[in-house]
């Protein structure tokens, strides 16, 4: 067996390269802090990255979806909240009036007077704004959805946002039921095909119930003219449209409840991506420092091995 | 008497055959690093004998030939494993180029444009009418549209680049046939008396291991010891005195059907004018061929296909909705008119372009917070099957191109490393049989000038016994 000059010089060029593309990886990976720097670095890996990045990105956009509509669904519900209050009142002059004789009509009128109150309160509420939308509109948030006369100018629409892939919950409740007296729709999530919800509009649900402007109108009357009868006529009106309020704001509540629900599997879900992706893609920086200081043994020992195989030939021992 | 004279021929011959082999080792030293060279060696050998009377006398020493040591059968597989080596060597380097393009580890890329783009959707349909959130749909959209442009564009300039270096190498293998052609000749002329002439094989086959490299090459030697050169089993290139040489060319545009400017294709030029791209698989050609055709077609016509569906799909919803404005029925992107460029000419429509409000994000035109259309539009980022195959979407389609590109550039990288040291370890027992050793040509030197020393001595005595007989008869 013979060895070749060139071989010689190969075998040290080689090895010194191979040491060197080592040490270049290494240095690589622990100047970016990542494993993977290209797709090819780990094939298999950068897919699940990406679908990963995917995901963050999406879940970041789901969270502000979700915190938007919880401000919109948490002023409903004070608003509400104010609502059943002043519903409660209106009951209870209503029923003070009612039953008791002894009250005059001069009383009557004083309490008339804080009936016009109520229903001036009521319709202030009724017209809310959050920013420049108005709350109780639908979808015409640009509309004020009540005019004078109680007549509603706003739409059945429910504005639905994801708050998690194919989550959608409404974010407002249209106030032609909630105030004019139709039942509050059922459907609080619509939980679609991946497609978001259909675009035809929802049926809207005709089923006449107590109008809240015409009912505090005609307990306002009844006081007003000392009619008993008509003052009672507004109290079994009056219950419903409490119970109307109060279910509705629970069903802002499951709502509220819900999109908690929704953040919090977010968040869970950003955990589990972080450690995640870290996996795949971080490298393990004390595994990379201490192969750094392995590959600069391995060069050093070739370039001394190297050293000593260039060096001598026969004609440095014939003297 | 006819001793003495004799003894002068032996010692002459003996210094004779001692010079040539210094001067073959002179020669040996001094191409210790040329490429492709093998060492070489006298072939020496007895002189002719004569008989003298009852006795037989060897006459001195003579050089028969120079010859080099050489191996076919392990040349050929050399030439083979650089063939390999070469054509992963040339993949290498382009499908790392085309996969940068897609690289998303360290920057914005495609998969997180689009994912945005579609965020911005999802955001929108939570305040329709804000001005500054539609602002930022249109600027999502930008990006992404540049973003596909740019990958179109740098596919586009990858090609490019592989045609160039394809036309570099046609000429390389050119010159390549015309040196094999002229060494044959030569090595022919040289050979003719019946000797050797290692340097010229030594040459030849160096030119034919560069020829090899560039694409499926075979040889076969005629009666004349010519080597007969044909590529991919088809184009016969270098035949006796003739070299057949390749040529490209690429198809013109067509201004007429708006065809763009073709790929560069290889021909050979005779006997008559024959594509040869398609049928050259290996080498460093092969290499480039497949990395343009195959696997820049293959992302282009994804790239296409994932801007064509896009703007399509988007436009479908889109048109159905009405902007802030309360009118209807118009694009979101410009419709593209073909897939084979619609990632080139994927941008906004006008009307989106110059007006906010046109962005549709409503079913019903009078109601501001009518966001119907725009969660649509948000879901088609993952809505399953727009792309042709029911499990995938648009997305999905993506990630797929990417994670196909990487799997083959990780096993490319894999394969390179791999050929590499099958290379490395057969030029290694190449060099062992044929490579210069700079100790074992030393110590020859030293045999040799000891050789020609000890014949100066045969010479020096056989004077000396013609003086001694001379001077007897003063």
């Amino acid at each position: 067996m013979r060895v070749g000059e060139n071989s010689t010089l190969n075998t040290i060029k080689d090895s010194l390269n191979r040491s060197r593309i080592r040490m270049n990886d290494l240095q690589k990976q622990n100047a970016t802090m990542k494993r993977v720097n290209a797709p090819s670095d780990d094939p298999v890996g950068n897919t699940k990255l990406m679908s990963i990045k995917n995901d963050q990105l999406d879940n970041e956009q789901f969270d502000r979806n979700a915190n938007l509509a919880k401000t919109f669904l948490n002023y409903t519900d004070s608003s509400l909240e104010e609502m059943t209050n002043l519903v409660v009142r209106a009951k209870e002059l209503a029923l003070g009036q009612a039953s008791s004789a002894a009250n005059g009509p001069e009383s009557r009128i004083m309490v008339a007077e804080e009936i016009k109150n109520i229903l001036h309160e009521v319709s202030s509420i009724s017209n809310r704004r959050l920013g420049d939308r108005f709350i109780f509109s639908g979808y015409k948030t640009a509309t004020r959805p009540f005019d004078d006369s109680g007549k509603y100018a706003g739409d059945e629409g429910n504005i639905m946002v994801e708050v998690q892939k194919d989550v959608f919950v409404g974010m407002n409740i249209p106030g032609q039921d909630l105030f004019l007296g139709k039942m509050p729709q059922k459907i609080s999530t619509l939980e679609g095909e991946g497609g978001g919800p259909e675009l035809a509009n929802s049926p809207v649900i005709s089923d006449p119930e107590e109008n809240i402007f015409k009912t505090l109108d005609a307990l306002r009357i009844g006081l007003m003219t000392n009619d008993i009868d008509m003052i009672r006529s507004t109290l079994e009106p009056l219950d419903k449209i409490r119970d109307r309020v109060i279910t509705t704001r629970a069903q802002v509540g499951a709502r509220t409840a819900g999109i908690d629900t929704a953040l919090a599997n977010s968040a869970k879900k950003n955990l589990f991506n972080a450690e995640l992706q870290s996996n795949i893609e971080d490298s393990d920086i004390i595994q990379v420092v201490s192969d750094m200081a392995r590959e600069e043994t391995v060069l050093r020992a070739s370039l001394q091995a190297s050293n000593k195989m260039i060096q001598p030939t026969l004609l440095d021992f014939l003297r | 008497m006819a001793n003495s004279v004799n003894l002068f021929n032996i010692g002459k011959s003996g210094l004779m055959v001692s010079k040539h082999s210094m001067k073959t080792t002179g020669h040996n030293i001094a191409n210790v690093n040329s490429e492709g060279y093998s060492r070489q060696n006298v072939d020496q050998t007895s002189g002719p004998t004569i008989p003298s009377g009852r006795l037989t006398f060897g006459n001195g020493a003579w050089a028969k030939k120079v010859s080099r040591v050489n191996d076919e059968y392990l040349d050929k597989r050399i030439w083979l494993e650089q063939k390999n080596f070469s054509n992963v060597e040339e993949k290498d380097i382009y499908l790392q180029q085309t996969e940068q393009i897609f690289n998303e580890s360290n920057n914005d890329g495609l998969n997180r444009l689009a994912t945005r783009f579609f965020n911005e959707f999802r955001k929108l349909s939570t305040d329709t009418g804000n001005t500054a959130i539609r602002a930022s749909v249109r600027e999502s959209s930008k990006q992404l549209t540049s973003d596909i442009r740019r990958m179109d564009a740098e596919l586009r300039e990858v090609a490019k680049n592989i045609d160039t270096r394809v036309e570099g190498y046609v000429g390389e293998l050119n010159a390549l046939a015309r040196e094999v052609r002229d060494l044959n000749l030569m090595i022919e002329r040289a050979e003719m008396d019946g000797g050797e002439a290692p340097d010229l094989h030594d040459k030849r086959d160096l030119a034919l291991k560069k020829l090899g490299a560039m694409a499926d090459i075979s040889t076969s030697r005629d009666k004349n010891g010519r080597i007969t050169v044909t590529m991919s089993g088809i184009a016969p290139i270098v035949v006796g005195e003739n070299v057949n040489e390749l040529e490209v060319m690429r198809t013109p545009a067509d201004e007429k059907t708006g065809k763009k400017e073709g790929r560069l294709d290889i021909y050979i030029k005779n006997p008559v004018s024959t594509k040869l791209t398609e049928a050259i698989k290996s080498g460093r050609l092969g290499g480039l061929l497949e990395v343009r055709d195959r696997d820049i077609v293959a992302a282009q016509d994804r790239i296409n296909k994932i801007a064509y569906t896009m703007a399509n799909e988007v436009n479908a919803i889109h048109r159905q909705g009405f902007g802030l404005d309360g009118a209807s029925g118009r694009d979101f992107f410009k419709t593209p008119t073909r897939l084979e460029d619609a990632a080139e000419s994927l941008s906004l429509s006008d009307t989106v372009e110059s007006n906010l409000d046109s962005i549709a994000a409503a079913k019903d035109p009078s109601a501001q917070s009518d966001n119907r259309i725009a969660i649509a539009i948000s879901g088609l980022g993952d809505l399953k099957g727009s792309m042709g195959d029911e499990n995938s979407s648009i997305l999905d389609s993506y990630n797929g191109l990417v994670s196909e590109l990487a799997v083959k550039t990780a096993a490319n990288k894999k394969s390179l490393v791999f050929q590499k040291d099958v290379l490395t370890q057969l030029e290694n027992v190449r060099e062992s049989l044929v490579g210069v050793n700079l100790d074992e040509e030393t110590a020859n030197l030293i045999q040799f000038q000891h050789a020609y020393a000890a014949n100066a001595k045969v010479l020096q005595v056989a004077d000396e016994t013609l003086q001694t007989v001379l001077g007897t008869f003063r």
